[in-house]
This record gives C-alpha cells, structure tokens and sequence, in this order.
C-alpha cells in the first residue's frame, strides 16, 4: 500500500501553473460586477442539498447540473469588497467558492453517468448495484472551457470478494 | 409534547474595526440585527461579514469550541464566539453590545489579533513530552487513572489565548510567560511519562518571567472558556519548585515563605514585616508607600500586631498543611 503511494507521480508545478493562479486571484481582487460570493454560495448549497445529496435522480441531477453552469456564469460577475493583501478572508471565500463550483460539477456530472446504486450514491431510478458495468473507479477531467470528461478505472479487488449487500 | 419558542430580538452591535494596511486609527461600526434565540456570538460574526460587510474579519475554523481561532472579547469579557450564546450574552450585558479583539494594540485587522508572543512563551515553556523513548517498546506505558487526574485538566487547553490577553502582568512585562505557557508547562511537569527533570521547571523559577511575577488577580481563571484555571495550575508550580528545591531565596520564594510565616505567627498577614522579609535592607524604597500604609490602617508597628483568635488551631493547620519544605 505505501509503496504504490510512492510511486505515484506528481506534476511537477510550472510557471504557467503559478500565473493561473495569480490570475484567479487577480480576478476576484478587481473584478466589479454585482453578485456575491456569499448569495452565489448559498443558491449552491441549497441547490446540491436538494438535487445532489444521498438520494438521487437522473432527473434532480440534471436540475442540479444545471444551476452549477448558471452559477459559473454568474461568478464572472463577482465583486467583493475588500481589496487588502491583509488577512483577505473575502477573497479566501471567494477562492473556495470557485473550487466549490468545480467540485460540484465533478460530482454531479459522475453521478449522472452511474446508472446504479452504490453506498452513499443511491440513485431512486436505479436502485440496485449493477456489478457488470459499473464495478469500476470513475475518473474525472475538466478541461480549460470547464467540460467535464469521464474516464474509468478497474477495481482490484484483493481480498474480498463480490457478493450482494444483504443488510 | 414539549415547544420550544425561538424568539428574536432586537440588538445594536458596536463593533471594532481596524486593518493596519490602510487605517492610522481604529473606529467603531454599528449594525443593528435581529437575533434569535439559537444564535451563538459567532453567527454575529458571520452574519455581520455574509449579508452585511464582506471585509470584516475574524477568525474561526471548528465552530465547536475545540480550535481555539475564535476567542474575541465581547463587552470587555473575554468570549470564545462559538460557544457562547447570544441570549446569555444578552441577559449579561443587555441589547448594546461591543465586539471587540482579544488585544486592541495587538490588533490586525478587525477582530484578528498578531498573536506572535502568545506562540512565543508557548513555544518558550518545552511544550511537549521531554523523555527518552524507545523506538521499538515492547509494550505501552502504562499511566493510571490517579496519574493522569494529577494534568488537572490543564490537557484541554485549546490556546485561544483569552486568558493570556486577559492577564494584567502580560500586558505590563514583556517576558512574562504568562497563564497559558504555564498551563501547558503543568501539563507537562505533571505527567508522570516527562522526564524534564529540572529543565522546564527551573524556566518557572527566573524572575521576570516565571511564577513569582503573577500577582494571583484570577483574572486568568475568569477568562478561560474550557475551564483549566490557569492560576491553580501556576499554583501547583510553586508548590513543585518549593518541593524539588528549585525555589531558591529570591524576592519572590522570600515573598511566599514569608506569606507563611506570617500566618504560622500572627494567623493574619502582617504586611509590613512581610516586605521587610521578602526584600531585606531594599525595603527602605519602600518607605514612602509603607507610610502611606501606616496611615491607612493598612500596616500596623511590629509590637501592635493583633493575633488571631483560635491562632493554635491555624497554626495547626498550616503545619498539616506544609508539604513544600522551605
Ligand atoms: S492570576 Fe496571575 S497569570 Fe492569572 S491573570 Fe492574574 S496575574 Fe495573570
Ligand atoms: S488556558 Fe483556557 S483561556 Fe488560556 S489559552 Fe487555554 S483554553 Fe484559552
Ligand atoms: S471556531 Fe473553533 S473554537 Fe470557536
């Protein structure tokens, strides 16, 4: 186990890595639009509580994917009101909403393509596990317009062995 | 079945704000809010920066009174923001309420403090097990019950720093350690797997910034929101120095033997034998304060001392009581 953690790769960080980063951050200091972080972060919140949580439809993710592009539209129009290098909790929070967004979208769009139910992701359309396509890691990519590519990975297995959940 | 009302009221915050970027001098904001029942004081906080001002500043990570990020003061009340109730607060203080930072003059920005010398005397103190440990144990080391009651509680302390800010010896003496580094030297010097030896309890002893220099106000004790009574904790400190024979004859060991003595002789504090005990022929500085004393009442002539009634059964007492030896 440690091993294989060991050997995983890691990019090495380039100087184009550091200027996104300083771009984004550019952003949310000046850009001057007329939404908040804080009004934008709560229609997420409520939206993937409703739409994206244990229980899940084809349906309520696709409302839910949905509110997650209106609300990356919306965050190009941020502004928020402090401009200091001091202590910028506001534009922590921003920075984090950004991420928030990224994330949600990574959820919502694995779960749209898991026709299936599995733990914590119990889809109402699809309620039982479905071992012969999906027994299998889903692996996301988001590219620079922010679509999102779906790749998988096979499971090792080890030790345990396949059997349905009877409890 | 059983309702419980959540009721709202009106309330106007006086609020500090300062960011030492671009502000020569602090000023005061003031928000009025309705707050209901269930708030604590760091929903205020987050209200305050969510709906109303997105620049003000605080810290906070646990919301669960565990991470010690969120201690402010509140009306002058050191307050651990999210674990106090707003309706409390309301029934300490009324509807006018202050927020402000734990320190003013080591403020930052709003209610975020530069608290460098807090993590400096922490660090100062050894805050960790001193003990030669063996890599590969062959089993656990066992610490009972009785043994780990003797950390008094003092593990618990989660360094939000309110009593530090609170203490007035801090605020005068830089070097003073301070409550929570003495708390946390306690914890250690109390677990019975340290082996420190006289390393970190000699630390307590240097005048300045050790033990001796607390003036006992309790103030330390009041501010703590986990409860650790940092002054006990000082107070075992003492004792320890006295009973390893650390404490060696400085104004302050003098001044605490004296305290003793005085009670083993009188059953009362005779104050002004007690400077004369605690600070030898230096006393004559003293000499304008102590007339000041005398007329006062506050001192009496060594051959009008009064005792005590029952002064055998005091003196009883103080001897069942001595564990140090001085
Ligand atoms: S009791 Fe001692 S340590 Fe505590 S606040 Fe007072 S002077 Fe400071
Ligand atoms: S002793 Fe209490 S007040 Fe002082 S830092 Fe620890 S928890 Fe905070
Ligand atoms: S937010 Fe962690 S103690 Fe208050």
């Amino acid at each position: 186990m440690v091993s294989e953690i060991d050997n995983i790769e890691l990019r090495v960080a380039t100087k184009e890595d550091a200027k996104n980063a300083q771009a984004e951050i550019d952003f949310i200091l000046n850009n001057n639009g007329d939404e908040t972080v804080t009004g934008l972060r709560d229609e997420l919140q409520q939206c993937m509580t409703d739409n994206a949580g244990a229980f899940r439809t084809g349906e309520s993710l696709e409302i839910a994917i949905a509110k997650v592009k209106e609300l990356h539209k919306r965050f190009k129009n941020i502004r928020i009101k402090d401009k200091s290098k001091l202590f910028n909790t506001e534009l922590q929070e921003a920075i984090e909403f950004g991420h928030m967004l990224d994330y949600s979208a990574f959820i919502v769009e694995s779960a749209i393509a898991r026709k299936e139910s599995r733990g914590a992701h119990y889809r109402e359309d699809f309620e039982s596990r479905d071992d012969e396509n999906f027994l299998k890691h889903t692996m996301a990519y988001m590219d620079d317009k922010g679509d999102i590519r779906l790749d998988y990975m096979a499971v090792k297995l080890g030790k345990h062995e396949l059997k349905p959940r009877t409890y | 079945m059983s309702t419980h009302n959540i009721n709202t009221q009106k309330v106007n915050f006086k609020v500090f704000r300062f960011n030492a970027d671009v502000d020569y001098l602090p000023y005061y904001e003031d928000y009025t809010m309705e707050v209901t029942s269930e708030e604590v004081v760091l929903d205020i906080l987050n209200r305050i920066k969510w709906d109303l001002d997105g620049s003000f500043s605080y810290r906070r990570s646990c919301r669960h009174g565990i991470c010690g990020a969120c201690a402010i003061k509140l009306n002058g009340r050191a307050t651990l923001a999210c674990k106090e109730n707003m309706n409390d607060m309301i029934k300490l203080f009324g509807n006018d309420i202050t927020l402000e930072p734990l320190s003013i003059k080591r403020a930052v920005k709003d209610m975020i403090i530069d608290k460098a010398d807090f993590w400096q005397k922490h660090d100062a103190v050894k805050p960790y097990l001193i003990s030669d440990i063996d890599e590969y144990p062959e089993h656990e080391h066992l610490v009972s019950p009785k043994q780990a009651e003797e950390l008094d509680d003092a593990d618990l302390c989660i360094q939000c720093g309110a009593c530090h800010y609170a203490c007035p010896v801090v605020e005068i003496n830089d070097e003073f350690f301070g409550p929570a580094a003495f708390a946390k030297a306690y914890r250690f010097e109390a677990d019975v797997r340290d082996e420190a030896g006289t390393e970190r309890l000699t630390e307590m002893h240097k005048e300045a910034q050790g033990v001796w220099d607390c003036v006992k106000c309790f103030e330390c004790a009041e501010a703590c929101p986990k409860d650790i009574n940092p002054i006990g904790k000082i107070t075992k400190l003492h004792l320890m120095l006295f009973d390893k024979g650390l404490a060696t004859s400085t104004v302050a060991s003098r001044h605490a033997v004296g305290f003793k003595n005085s009670i083993a002789k009188h059953g009362m504090l005779d104050e002004g034998t007690l400077v004369l005990y605690s600070e030898g022929p230096s006393i004559i500085k003293h000499i304008p304060v102590a007339l000041q004393m005398f007329r006062k009442g506050k001192i009496v002539l060594p051959w009008n001392m009064p005792k005590s009634d029952n002064l055998d059964e005091i003196q009883k007492l103080v001897k069942s009581s001595s564990t140090a030896k001085f």
